[in-house]
């Protein structure tokens, strides 16, 4: 009896196939659209996250509450001494690197122009142990006690600056007096995050000396090995013993708070993304076991006088509407498999050289993800509402009187 | 043996606040073997009575007893079901399912049966299609048939489930005076 059923389900879906083409395009460009756009949220969610641990925070970060409370503060008034913590943090075998850094409000001259930067005093011999940022230098890497900057590339291209210009960058203290430093610019700093590339490196014990700021640093990045919740406890109980109320332990998501809830946000786009898919379902379906069901009245007539049941007769139309769900969803997901090996192989670089701004941590070549939940999810989804989104027009095409239906 | 009984069988039909009756008080027996014309000018309740005796429809009035079944107060899903094992329907127009070949319409009344297996069908159903001469077209579909053959093939579909009644509403209305009387021919046998 299925088999019947099924034969005419399909042989119908043929005979209109024109119909039933364009209901399955909809359909898989639906499920096209979901899958791509999430893979390119995913890459990009994941990109960003990725730079903002390699080349930003590390996997945990010891800094001042105040910082994490209000990134946009650059004062000194919040510094502590990382001796402190050295000793302890070397102990955790879950810590396998860490260096100190110290963030600082300045002006970088060329002579000319200047610019507003956020400057950064980084250890040039422990840094690359947790942050990756010299595999996007062009130049050389900095030199402890040396007066020298590595600039990013945006900072370069708004003052014109390359390699070995010499620059002054001004700041205060921390006791609020002018301090004018004259630095060889060393290196130039081309990274995937754009906030990167508006700051500048300077040695890490130059800048200590030059801000009166004996020993002391804004933040503690470190790389962890194992399982990040353990580590982060670990580092926790740490800061903890030091009694120091103003300082925090924080993983790089908790550090990178505004990101987080931008990448949140993309799950909202997700469920925005499968209503519409379930919309041009639904809508797609209705409309073609509607008017199939009013073309073929005299014949529901003819198999109802065979004896067919009004629940066969529905069975028949819902098998119509699986089959432009499962056809229409599968065409979807294979071209959206085609099109994200693409993109996860070699990716697109839609915005060119172009930051995304709205403090996106990305920029250059997006690459794409798999993401097998989204793609069996919308496959399956594709199906059941076009299966259901069949059943009432299908009850509705059954129900007609077969006196009716034969006299049409 | 009586295999269809009619009694005070009327049926009115109501078209807005108009009652129209097509039967009024029909009263008839139908035996085994039995083969039965009713006549009538247009509009005289013939395709009413059919739909009556076909179970398409319920009587205002009366009772309709097939095979010793009382056709009164069935449900839509009993009616079915009389209609799918006792009851063959041959229409004016054919009626075939156009996206099925000759054979698939044929076998289409055994499989909603559902008590014989995919082979048992297709033989029972070949051998109706040759009886009623057409072997040479099993697979051809209703549009690559004329209209004569494709009212075979629907004689050979009311035939193939060997039905307790056949009904034919008007089947050679609408082919020639030959093969209307080919089609007489063959349903007599």
């Amino acid at each position: 009896m299925a088999g019947i059923l099924t034969k005419l389900a399909f042989r119908n879906l043929w005979r209109q196939r024109r119909r039933t083409i364009l209901t399955c395009l909809a359909l898989a460009f639906g499920i096209y659209m979901v899958i791509i756009l999430d893979s390119f949220v995913g890459g990009m969610t994941e990109m960003a996250g990725r730079n903002i641990v390699q080349l930003q925070t590390g996997d945990v970060q010891i800094q001042a509450h105040a910082y994490v409370d209000d990134p946009t503060d650059r004062s000194l008034d919040h510094v502590f001494a990382y001796s402190d913590f050295t000793d302890d943090l070397r102990q955790l075998d879950q810590v396998s690197a860490m260096t100190p850094r110290l963030s600082f409000a300045a002006e970088l001259h060329n002579g000319m122009d200047d610019y507003h930067v956020r400057a950064m005093g980084v250890d040039p011999l422990t840094d690359p142990d947790v942050f990756t940022t010299q595999q996007y230098l062009a130049g050389q890497w900095l030199e402890p006690g040396q007066q020298q900057v590595v600039v990013g590339a945006r900072v370069a291209q708004l003052l014109d600056l390359t390699v070995s210009d010499y620059v002054i960058l001004l700041t205060r203290t921390a006791n609020n007096a002018f301090q004018a430093l004259d630095l060889e610019v060393v290196g130039i700093l081309d990274t995937p995050h754009p906030e990167v590339n508006l700051a500048v490196y300077v040695p890490l014990d130059m800048a200590q000396t030059s801000l009166g700021l004996d020993q002391a640093i804004t933040s503690l990045h470190m790389t962890v090995s194992g399982s990040a919740k353990s580590a982060y406890e670990a580092i926790s109980s740490v800061v903890e013993q030091q009694n120091s109320t103003a300082l925090g332990a924080y993983t790089w998501e908790q550090a990178a708070e505004d990101f987080m809830v931008m990448a949140q946000s993309s799950r909202a786009i997700h469920s925005m993304l499968l209503s519409m898919l379930i919309l041009i379902a639904i809508v797609g379906v209705v409309n073609a076991i509607l008017l199939g069901a009013m073309e073929r009245t005299r014949e529901i007539g003819v198999l109802k006088a065979m004896g067919m049941s009004e629940r066969e007769v529905t069975q028949e139309f819902v098998t119509e509407a699986f089959g432009i769900g499962f056809v229409g969803s599968a065409a979807g997901v294979l071209l959206a498999l085609l099109t994200n090996w693409f993109l996860v192989e070699y990716g697109i670089n839609p915005y060119g050289d172009m930051d995304l701004g709205a403090g996106i941590p990305l920029r250059g070549h997006l690459y794409g993800v798999w993401n097998w939940t989204i793609i069996a999810g919308a496959f399956m989804v594709g199906i059941l509402a076009s299966v259901l989104a069949g059943i009432v027009p299908a009850i509705r095409a059954a129900g007609k009187s077969p006196i009716w239906a034969l006299r049409q | 043996m009586t295999m269809l009984e009619l009694s005070n069988v009327t049926k009115i039909y109501a078209q807005g606040k108009v009652h129209v009756t097509a039967l009024r008080d029909v009263d008839f027996r139908v035996d085994s073997g039995e083969f039965l014309s009713i006549a009538g000018p247009s509009g005289s309740g013939k395709t009413t009575l059919l739909n009556l005796i076909g179970c398409l429809d319920v009587p205002t009035k009366g009772s309709i007893v097939l095979e010793g079944q009382q056709l009164a107060e069935r449900s839509k899903t009993q009616l079915a079901k009389i209609r799918r094992d006792h009851l063959g329907f041959v229409f004016q127009s054919y009626n075939l399912v156009p996206v099925l070949t000759a054979i698939e319409n044929v076998s289409l009344p055994l499989e909603l049966m559902r008590n014989m297996t995919k082979k048992a069908v297709r033989e029972r159903a070949e051998r109706t299609l040759t009886d009623v001469g057409l072997a040479e077209h099993l697979h051809h579909r209703p549009n690559e048939l004329s209209g004569g053959q494709q009212q075979r093939v629907a004689i050979a579909r009311a035939l193939v489930k060997e039905p307790s009644l056949i009904l034919a509403d008007e089947p050679t209305a609408n082919l020639d005076s030959e093969t209307g009387e080919a089609i007489l021919q063959l349903m007599w046998t």
